[in-house]
């Protein structure tokens, strides 16, 4: 009984140490957005991947949804700056109900990978902020303001 | 400054999200059935697995079911908005994988590789098909370079992941991440996209 339960923790920390390390989450508690330790078999490793289908789906959807409704004449903030809001609200609040989600892994990892990280886009940033940068449509502006008359 | 106000709305948004959960009801206990299972004395005590098979094989089907309606709905919708909205979710499922499996790495070094790589790849894939957008006409391409951009890229790259952990590094790897998330991303764009567009040109950006 006991050798059985020994061989089952030995190989249960194996399992635990290839994928969370346990000393990363102790250095950043607030910012763990890893799954928690739990006995990763195959079955559970396709859940957590084929759970993203739906919630990048949806998180798309919404992406492009609130795109276009920030999208008018004389906007006050540029468009994509909602779906960054929502998508960074929905992560904290999925990340301070860590427990609570925890019930079944794979909806933690569907909340955080998937809405809420879906939802927000780096690429866009960038793009935008070089367009900005470079002012790629040519506005006219005088010599301090426009990078590219230097 | 434009970077600026996207990194403030990051933060703040994440702080605000915390707020709402503190005052938000709790989640039913009984309905969660393996929280009870968690170890009340002693921290060498494991917590037991959750095991749910069948919400695993719910998840799975769930997978398979969207890619067909998304399919269904990419063949028989009208052409006014199947573009525009379905043609991106089509795409996005791929970038959202190859992110998980990159965040594997997060957990290995100090620095949240996965997530930087993610974010990286992503600027340069968006920055080529941003520029071919600017050179091609219009049509089923014109489409593919926005859905790629939407989905793909969208989906792959993530400020949400960014800013939790930049609010969770310490010291000065903090300001490392961010300087190369932020610096890198736009140097990528500059080296892609305006390489392309001083070397060949650019026309207006395509319409369908």
């Amino acid at each position: 009984m006991s050798q059985g339960s020994r061989d089952g923790s030995s190989s249960d920390q194996g399992i635990d140490t290839e994928y969370h390390d346990p000393a990363t989450s102790s250095r950043s508690p607030r910012g763990n957005i890893e799954p928690p330790p739990e006995d990763m078999t195959h079955y559970r490793l396709l859940a957590h991947y084929s759970i993203l289908v739906l919630a990048s789906m949806a998180g798309c959807l919404i992406r492009l949804g609130l795109t276009a409704m920030g999208t008018y004449a004389g906007a006050s903030i540029f468009p994509i700056a909602w779906s960054q809001g929502v998508g960074c609200a929905i992560m904290g609040l999925a990340l301070a109900r860590k427990k609570e989600l925890t019930f079944w892994p794979p909806i933690f990892t569907f909340w955080t990978t998937g809405i809420a990280a879906s939802i927000t886009t780096f690429s866009t940033w960038m793009e935008e902020g070089y367009l900005a940068f470079a002012n790629f449509n040519g506005y006219r502006r005088s010599g301090f303001y426009d990078v590219s008359r230097f | 400054m434009y970077t600026f106000a996207t990194f403030a709305i990051a933060l703040a948004c994440l702080y605000f999200g915390e707020y709402v959960a503190s005052i938000l009801p709790h989640l039913p206990r009984r309905a969660l059935p393996s929280i009870a299972t968690q170890n009340s004395k002693g921290s060498t005590r494991r917590r037991k697995p959750s095991q749910h098979p069948l919400l695993d094989t719910l998840a799975i089907i769930s997978a398979i079911l969207c890619y067909l309606i998304a399919l269904i709905l990419y063949f028989y919708t009208p052409t006014t908005w199947r573009h525009r909205a379905i043609f991106p979710i089509l795409l996005s499922p791929p970038g959202t994988m190859l992110r998980y499996a990159l965040s594997r790495l997060n957990a290995r070094y100090k620095f949240p590789l996965g997530t930087f790589l993610a974010n990286m790849i992503a600027t340069i894939v968006l920055a080529g098909v941003f520029a071919e957008q600017h050179r091609i006409g219009s049509g089923v391409r014109c489409n593919a370079m926005y859905s790629i951009q939407q989905g793909f890229c969208g989906c792959l790259s993530t400020v949400s992941s960014f800013a939790v952990e930049v609010r969770a590094l310490k010291g000065w790897m903090k300001w490392i991440y961010i300087g190369a998330s932020v610096v890198g991303g736009h140097i990528l764009m500059l080296v892609v996209f305006g390489g392309v567009g001083w070397s060949k040109g650019y026309g207006p950006i395509c319409t369908e």
